[in-house]
């Protein structure tokens, strides 16, 4: 096994994890702002 | 609260960084594998996380059926959402590992198997929670939660109870398996910093559960008195 080819894969995996975090740490922010926005709809009416 | 949360996201972030420095620069190169041997220090405290916020899931799941507390019933949903992006991460990384070192990026054996079944009911619970209406959405969903659990320890006993192309466990696996000491350093760093981000994800969820529940309720209450007024 040639470890140097390798490195792709680990790159990859660590891109990967941290996309899904960073995808999911921005769902919560949006989802948040969203609602806040959306209750201060409702107060207004 | 809000400051408590921030000192928690600061300490986090530092530990996810030192995390990254033991996993990437301090631990040892494993002989057989190199390099890439190293995707291991995301993928198993990834795992274990996505477990442990199951289980909280079962816990919740079952306080809901005997309380009705929306509190726990909003807990449960939390730690499934946070659980289901952890074992997602653990379904992707095992293949990339996998692909260099076996030849091939996935196997049906018991260990990959029974994990994509976990994947599976959790995102089934989640569409559940998502796409269906009525009142006793949250009862079927506990319910599922709870029968749901039974796959985690399936999932931690697999590799014990069948011949699996999986590793051996790191943990009582027997004579001959388990890992270097200068090895669970990383691993335990980087479990402390996915389980402190994991606690970060859950809080926030939780409480915009709780703020969703309120705003159905309020929603209600308006059209209620929009009804009456006419």
């Amino acid at each position: 096994m040639n470890h140097a080819d390798n490195n792709i894969y680990l790159y990859s995996a660590y891109v990967v994890v941290w996309a899904i975090h960073c995808f999911y740490a921005f769902t919560l922010m949006s989802r948040g702002k969203r609602m806040k926005r959306e209750r201060n709809e409702l107060r207004r009416r | 609260m809000k400051t408590i949360f921030r000192i928690l996201a600061v300490i986090t972030a530092a530990l996810l960084a030192y995390g990254f420095v033991q996993a990437i620069f301090i631990a040892p190169t494993e002989a057989t594998m190199g390099d890439v041997q190293r995707i291991f220090y995301y993928h198993l405290p990834s795992a274990w996380v996505a477990f442990l916020l199951f289980f909280v899931n079962f816990l919740a799941s079952s306080w809901y059926l005997i309380r009705r507390s929306p509190r726990a019933d909003a807990l449960a949903l939390a730690s499934a959402e946070v659980g289901v992006s952890f074992c997602t991460i653990v379904l992707l990384t095992g293949p990339i590992w996998a692909r260099p070192v076996w030849g091939i990026w996935w196997t049906w054996d018991a260990r990959l198997t029974s994990t994509l079944v976990l994947w599976l009911i959790y995102v089934s619970y989640l569409m559940l929670r998502h796409y269906a209406t009525g009142g006793q959405i949250p009862v079927l969903a506990a319910t599922l939660g709870i029968f749901g659990f039974v796959d985690v320890p399936i999932v931690y006993m697999a590799i014990r109870w069948f011949r699996t192309q999986h590793p051996q466990p790191v943990i009582g696996g027997g004579e001959g398996s388990g890992l270097a000491p200068a090895m669970w350093v990383a691993v335990l760093w980087n479990l402390l910093a996915f389980a402190m981000l994991a606690l970060l994800f859950v809080w926030l969820r939780y409480l915009q559960a709780l703020a969703e529940h309120s705003l159905e309720e309020e929603h209600a209450q308006a059209s209620l008195e929009m009804g009456e007024a006419r």
